[in-house]
């Protein structure tokens, strides 16, 4: 282990007798691999590895890359359904549009950035997006939105936990408004359990002509195929990002392995590569399109070839660099940010140079920023990397495609029994403004004014203006994509399983509520160290329940299928010493909707019309935001799901939204029916005088359920005309709707409790609750 | 297209290009990118200009402080001084008032400094109300005193303020001050959120002397169509959208920021 240049041995015959001890000392010079690890790279390459293959192997076989702890798990997924093009395993998901946008289809990533906004939280952010939005455009798409689910911890205990949240806005709002691309939604929770690491979830979106998707490899043919590098001059900066995210967060600065962000640059790259993709659809050019990220130019290139059925030769001395002088292997792996790799027809690479460095100029936008020829394919299956006369890698192809699998037990966690619920007399007056001010509830609106959620001309429904967001897919078309998220971690952690079925369903209902027929899902599923055992439980148990909500909810796409997971990412080790983060994971769906002038918004529309309850909110108070926040009993395991009602509950909500039969709409979940109805009130036009006026004495709960149960329901506003349709149609799709009031003339939400007790608030009252907590923790100084 | 023809200027950082030529195009006009490592003097050959809303150059320096030097600028000042319609959105804005073509004396007289609101700094984005002032700037004149348009706002740096004492409230009296920040009232705001950055005399928009440069600094090229504006907006433009999207309403009918790029074309046609 002496050996200090790239292209020596990273270890001798004689010391890989004791892999333990090789692996401790890679270990100490930043190079992750176990000892089991390091036996197989012996035997894959005959031989000890130089060191510049140690140092990629150990990236290539980190958790981050490899998914060797879950992989086998993710299989149990449904990934299938007529609507998918491209499903789990290239850099984003793609799914066709039905007509009249059946020339597009929709491009769909999911990413943690979990450990770097920890550790930097405006670098970690901001790179998480443009992270997410590299994936979207080397499937050859323009990316056109993005949305973010955010888990901090508590800032009422943490000034911590304060920094680390407006870090990441700063980050997201930075990065994403430069770039040009809108801020759709995502959600944000506080919870102790996130106090040592935060979650930050990225999600991006795209559209490409159908039949124009680029695949990440060498095209067939035998070419002469050209790699070319584009992008930022390659630097030091998050090397080893991969394995810092495979591994728990330690003691020691691990600021440099966080990458840097520059949306300007990327914006450039992108208008320009925008370009590139106009050219070889016009001129046919058949080619390969890859982004850089975990493992860099060695990744990005040995996988190009591998998936290509080829081999590559790499010449890194020709790829344009900074100045300084960096170790190759640092060269050949760092995580420089802005870069994306392409292969041509090497008599097209020339085109492809002067695009970038001439109609861009991409030097003159940034310092040492272009394109470069830095490499060929070649047939035989060997990966080859030179640096002037040495060889830092030379290696068979199939060695770097050898996937690696991580034995790991799993037990299902003893879970506590929640203690039996205290029966206490409701102060509801008090309970609401408790809950509208508390940090779990209060209005998202102060950290989404910091992104620009209309840039592209595209947006019909904004965060905060119905339960998705919805982009138009062109301007002469009426259709519509809806993306709305879910994952409540307090009910994952009562029950994986359970909370995991309410993530699919909550993301797609939303879609639904709106009037979009859930699509697509794609998921992140962020979790502890996969060594513990119980862990591995949680992760069991999650996909189980994922799996069995998307099986049963995708009918409105396509009669009998699943509703495919496309996309998706796992993030392990989010987890310091014994402290596991809530089993958390996070999902987003994509819907259709077929004409936007149809959306349904959440706020109240006018005085007069009758406000129906439509699903079964009559259940106990499991898992409610009232019994934590309120009662301060703990949550305990959500409430109950059944797939088949939600899925005849999704199927009348879009049915609602296409026959016209309601004005406003908005699903009961945390924080239950008052809740909802408080924001409703709160989402009317400015200066609209309209309030609710609803009588609960028929629901035949106690008050406290009647107000604060969270099981799935959706909350309607219908005017007298349509209430016999919308009826009956809830008879057809055999749910049940509930009368419960109707929208008054004067801005207050009144309610008559069963037991005849009255309650009332001012809009106004509400609003000022609502908007209590996030601009305090936000201005917060101090412990 | 066979309407005039309008360059939209594209900086390295721009990132509203594509929506702004969808707005000239709809208008009737023909929109253009035209690139930074285009020569100059190619914008001769343009009826009109318009600067859309991004990061140009990165706001190195300030916002728009780069891209007010770049040679497009010179080239641009001379085709307005012939009296060519030149609207300057957001960033565009920035860059005009940076390169003194607003209000228009050839100096930087105006600046766009940061947002000033109660416990918020940098970028905020929500849509507000713009009143229309008695103004004769092209893109405004054919809109009545008063009327209320509902429109975007994205930016961190919007605060319209002069370095000369009384230099805003003279160019309100001169009419160059054609569209300020208002209440659902129809009142000049006076506070936060009606008044989303602090603006001197609630001004959202500044044009020169003779009302054919304009700097504003909502966004009229994001929304087009009536259906999609915000549904946090009530009064009468609340009541046109809601009848937009009832049945047999046009949800594509033309948005208030529309009205805008209308009166462009408007312009561009009689000036033909």
């Amino acid at each position: 282990m002496s050996t200090a240049t790239a292209s020596h041995d990273a270890w001798t015959l004689e010391e890989a007798r004791d892999p333990a001890a090789v692996s401790a000392r890679l270990r100490a010079r930043g190079v992750a691999l176990d000892a089991e690890e390091v036996a197989l790279l012996g035997t894959l390459l005959g031989r000890p590895p130089r060191w510049a293959e140690a140092v990629l192997f150990g990236i290539l076989w980190s958790e981050h890359c490899s998914y060797k702890s879950t992989r086998h798990l993710l299989k149990r997924l449904p990934t299938h359904a007529p609507q998918v093009v491209i499903g789990p395993g290239e850099d984003a998901g793609v799914v066709a549009l039905p007509a009249p946008c059946d020339d597009t289809v929709l491009v769909l990533g999911h990413e943690s950035h979990n450990h770097p906004s920890q550790v930097l939280p405006v670098e970690g952010a901001a790179t998480g997006i443009g992270g997410i939005v590299r994936d979207i455009v080397c499937m050859g798409a323009e990316v056109v939105g993005v949305l973010d689910s955010l888990r901090f911890g508590s800032p009422a205990l943490s000034v911590h936990s304060r920094d680390v949240m407006r870090g990441v806005v700063q980050g997201i709002a930075d990065y994403g408004n430069a770039l040009g691309v809108p801020n759709l939604g995502g959600d944000t929770v506080f919870d102790p359990g996130f106090d040592t690491n935060c979650l930050v979830n990225a999600m991006a979106v795209g559209f490409a002509p159908a039949g124009g998707v680029l695949r990440s490899r060498v095209p067939d043919g035998t070419g002469p195929w050209a790699f070319v590098l584009i992008g930022k001059p390659t630097d030091e900066s998050g090397f080893g990002g991969a394995a810092f995210a495979s591994g728990e967060l330690g003691q020691e600065d691990q600021r440099g392995a966080v990458q840097l962000p520059d949306p300007f640059l990327k914006r450039v790259l992108n208008v320009a590569t925008y370009e590139v993709f106009r050219r070889v659809r016009a001129e046919r050019i058949p080619c390969g399109f890859k982004d850089l990220g975990a493992g860099g130019i060695a990744c990005a290139t040995s996988e190009l070839a591998a998936a290509g059925g080829c081999g590559a030769r790499i010449r890194l001395d020709d790829a344009h660099r900074v100045e300084r002088p960096l170790p190759p292997e640092v060269l050949l792996c760092a995580e420089t940010q802005e870069r994306y790799c392409w292969v041509v027809p090497a008599g097209w690479a020339g085109e492809l140079l002067k695009i970038y460095n001439e109609e861009f100029a991409l030097a003159t936008v940034y310092p040492g920023a272009g394109a470069r020829v830095i490499g060929e394919a070649i047939p035989e299956r060997r990966y080859v990397v030179t640096w002037g006369d040495e060889v830092l890698v030379d290696c068979e192809v199939e060695a770097i495609t050898t996937g690696r699998r991580a034995e790991r037990p799993s037990r299902p966690r003893q879970r506590k029994v929640a203690a039996p619920r205290r029966r206490r007399a409701v102060d509801a007056r008090a309970a609401l403004l408790t809950l509208l001010k508390g940090d779990h509830l209060g209005s998202r609106e102060y950290l989404y004014r910091h992104y620009d959620s209309e840039v592209q001309g595209r947006t019909w429904m904004r965060p905060g203006e119905g339960d998705a967001a919805v982009i138009r897919v062109k301007p002469d078309r009426a259709m519509g994509i809806a993306f709305a998220v879910g994952g409540n971690p307090h009910w994952c952690a009562g029950d994986p399983d359970l909370g995991a079925r309410h993530a699919v369903a909550e993301a797609a209902r939303n879609c639904a509520v709106v009037g979009a027929r859930p699509w697509a899902l794609t998921d992140c599923l962020n979790f502890g160290h996969p060594e513990d055992p119980e862990v591995m439980g949680d992760l069991e148990a999650t996909i189980e329940g994922l799996g069995a909500a998307a099986c049963a909810l995708g009918g409105l796409a396509s009669p009998g299928e699943a509703l495919p997971f496309v996309s998706g990412n796992v993030s392990l080790y989010n987890q310091v010493g014994d402290a596991a983060i809530p089993p958390s994971p996070i999902v987003m769906c994509a819907g259709v909707v077929d004409d936007v002038g149809l959306l349904l918004g959440q706020g109240l529309a006018a005085a007069g019309h009758v406000l129906v309850l439509v699903g079964e909110p009559r259940e106990g108070l499991e898992g409610s935001a009232y019994r934590r926040e309120v009662l301060r009993e703990g949550g305990g395991p959500p409430p109950g799901l059944s797939l088949e009602h939600e899925a005849r509950l999704q199927a009348f909500a879009v049915a609602v939204a296409r026959g016209r039969w309601a004005l406003a709409a908005h699903d009961v979940s945390d924080g239950g029916l008052a809740v909802t109805l408080a924001e409703m009130a709160m989402s009317a036009p400015r200066g609209s005088q309209a309030g609710v006026e609803v009588n609960l004495d028929s629901l035949g709960v106690e008050p406290a359920v009647a107000l604060f149960c969270e099981r799935p329901a959706i909350v309607y506003e219908v005017s007298f005309e349509r209430l016999p349709r919308f009826s009956q149609a809830a008879r057809e799709h055999g749910v049940v709707a509930w009368p419960i009031g109707t929208v008054s003339a004067s801005p207050t939400l009144r309610l008559l409790l069963p037991g005849a007790e009255r309650v009332s608030w001012t809009v106004d009252e509400l609003r000022e609750a609502a908007a209590y907590s996030l601009p305090r923790r936000w201005n917060e100084e101090g412990a | 297209m066979s309407g005039a023809r309008v360059a939209v200027l594209q900086f390295p950082g721009v990132n509203c290009e594509g929506e702004t030529v969808r707005a000239l195009e709809r208008a009737g006009l023909d929109g253009e990118v035209f690139r930074w490592t285009r020569p100059a003097s190619h914008l001769a050959a343009f009826d009109g200009y318009v600067l859309p809303g991004g990061f140009s150059y990165q706001d190195r320096v300030r916002a728009g402080a780069l891209a007010a030097k770049d040679p497009m600028l010179a080239a641009l000042a001379a085709e307005a001084r012939d009296g060519k319609p030149v609207l300057g959105i957001c960033n565009g804005a920035q860059v005009l008032v940076e390169a003194g073509l607003v209000p228009g004396s050839g100096k930087v007289e105006l600046a766009l400094a940061r947002n000033r609101a109660p416990r918020r700094s940098g970028y905020y984005s929500r849509w507000v109300l713009c009143r229309v002032e008695e103004s004769s700037c092209v893109f405004t004149r054919a809109l009545s005193a008063g009327t209320l348009l509902p429109l975007p706002v994205a930016h961190g740096e919007g605060r319209f303020t002069a370095s000369g004492r009384g230099a805003m409230a003279r160019l309100l009296a001169a009419g160059q001050i054609p569209l300020r920040y208002a209440t659902p009232a129809g009142e000049v705001a006076a506070e936060f959120p009606d008044l989303p950055n602090g603006s001197e005399l609630a001004a959202a928009a500044v044009c020169n002397a003779a009302g054919n440069v304009l700097a504003m600094m909502p966004h009229p090229e994001r929304v087009l169509d009536l259906g999609a504006i915000s549904r946090e907006t009530g009064g009468e433009w609340g009541a046109r959208r809601d009848a937009a999207l009832q049945e047999g309403g046009d949800p594509m009918a033309d948005s208030p920021g529309m009205l805008l790029f209308r009166a462009l074309g408007a312009h561009l046609a009689e000036a033909r």
